[in-house]
């Protein structure tokens, strides 16, 4: 086992009395107090997550946008300075997905990745062996153990006058203070199919500024209440709903231009779309309150398997168990009713479209 | 109340199970230590009253946010009642682990051997530390 790399803001999870877990290689909060009333203070008011765990990864120099548009699936080149191309993807020679990532315009020269925690040094590697391979010259700098990130999520965004910023979706502004704390980044982003913030400090800075953001009365949510949050807005987890092995088209993940020039998997891609796939991803909800479907389970129609969840659990908005899973491309007829193998038992659920939550 | 304590007026078994002897039927729950582990219970898959079971064999199944775990028969015998509150309020296992929180009733066919086989309360503390 190699050993767990501790989130910079461990220490204020374990001052909160955090139940500290794992995920994709580190050391993160898991529940403060209770997932349920975490995940529902988003959906009602304003939760406060530890997102340090996600990759950050610079890339600079005159080469970077070309390269950089060769490696993204959308276009690059049109980016402006200040804005996020979020989400989109960088894709393998056989267009899956080597990540699902963002991208901020820093400078001219100067881009922001940020990517799954999990391909954190897939991706440096991949961006390493691209650049020797098409002789682009960037310079790649992980800056991800020397900072912190912070997200602030919910319906009651308004509410917080310190972050009365006026930036739009997709945009970001840097090395600003709130309340006196400086950062390098906020953007108007997450993960949670609420309005919210991304913000980005050095590591003291962020565990100021996780203080200051607790006396504002903001609900300190942990990685559980998180995967709840993003399966409830159908957001696809990688490792979960997408892999090397899942291109965009059957995960109906629209994360790709296909106007711009060349891109790696482009060609892939376009071949796909003419031919059609074999399956796809769906939503199901439960329509028994008790079946709560789980990774792995078996998606049946009425005597045949024909898919199964690759994430599933219950969502305390709906009440109901929620899963996304992936299906024989003949059964994905969203409303139609299929069934769930959980423990050996089939329960009924219908066939649908992500989001389940609707703001 | 709530409490960290194991009570010492029953038996327990490595599973994280408690059995309390209420006259000849024995009232089944899970431990404070196991609701803790499984936080937020969300369902409970309760067994069919009626049913036979063995001593070790899985009867029931606790749903929580993190994930679902199976729930063993400490003992032989038939299952007599349910905690039909639990349908509503499967939370009820963490707030109250040892008595609103009761799983499940059995009629043992075989107290007098498989009882002494559970752990007491001093056992099973140096089980969870």
């Amino acid at each position: 086992m190699t050993s767990l790399i501790p989130t910079p803001l461990k220490e204020v999870h374990v001052e909160l009395g955090a139940e500290m877990g794992e995920f994709a290689g580190w050391e993160v909060a898991s529940i403060y107090s209770n997932s349920i009333e975490e995940s529902l203070a988003v959906r009602n008011d304003l939760g406060l997550f530890d997102v340090s765990h996600m990759g950050r990864i610079i890339v600079e120099g005159k080469n970077s946008q070309n390269f950089l548009d060769l490696i993204i699936t959308k276009n690059v080149k049109k980016l402006e300075r200040g804005k996020i191309i979020i989400p989109t993807a960088i894709l393998n020679e056989k267009a899956g997905f080597v990540d699902d990532v963002s991208l901020f315009r820093l400078e001219k020269e100067r881009f922001l990745i940020v990517c799954n925690a999990i391909n954190r040094i897939k991706v440096i590697n991949w961006l390493q062996s691209k650049s020797d391979e098409f002789g682009m010259e960037v310079l790649i700098d992980d800056i991800t153990l020397e900072t912190a990130m912070i997200a602030i999520q919910g319906r009651k965004i308004q509410r917080l006058s310190n972050l009365n910023y006026n930036i739009n979706r997709e945009s970001f502004i840097s090395n600003i203070s709130i309340s006196g704390i400086p950062i390098k980044l906020i953007s108007r982003s997450g993960w949670t199919g609420e309005d919210g913030f991304e913000i980005i400090t050095d590591i003291d800075n962020g565990k100021r500024l996780w203080r200051k953001l607790l006396d504002d009365k903001i609900k300190p949510c942990g990685i559980i209440a998180r995967d709840i949050l993003r399966l409830e807005a159908g957001f696809l987890l990688y490792g979960n709903e997408i892999s090397e092995n899942i291109n965009p088209i059957m995960a109906r993940y629209w994360i790709f231009s296909l106007k711009k020039d060349n891109y790696i998997g482009k060609e892939v891609l376009e071949k796909i779309l003419d031919e059609g796939v074999d399956e796809q991803r769906v939503g199901l909800i439960m329509k028994e309150k008790g079946a709560i479907p789980r990774h792995g389970n078996e998606i049946y129609s009425i005597k045949s398997k024909i898919g199964y969840i690759t994430s599933g659990g219950y969502s305390p908005s709906l009440d109901r168990g929620i899963a996304m899973g992936y299906i024989n491309s003949k059964h994905a007829l969203l409303g139609s009713t299929v069934y769930v193998k959980i423990r050996d038992k089939l329960y009924e659920a219908k066939l649908t479209e992500p989001p389940f939550y609707k703001k | 109340m709530s409490s960290t304590k194991n009570p010492i007026d029953r038996k327990y078994t490595k599973d994280h199970e408690w059995a309390l002897r209420e006259g000849d039927i024995v009232v089944v729950g899970i431990t404070w230590y196991a609701q803790s582990k499984l936080k937020d219970i969300v369902f409970v898959d309760l067994p069919k009253v009626g049913k036979k079971v063995n001593k070790s064999e899985p009867v029931a199944v606790v749903e929580s946010v993190k994930t679902a775990s199976d729930v063993y028969s400490p003992l032989s015998g038939e299952i007599i009642e349910v905690n039909k509150e639990l349908e509503t309020s499967p939370e009820l296992i963490n707030k109250d682990p040892y008595n609103k929180g009761w799983i499940f009733k059995i009629k043992p066919s075989n107290l007098e051997k498989e009882w002494n086989e559970l752990l007491d309360a001093k056992d099973y503390e140096k089980l969870i530390q």
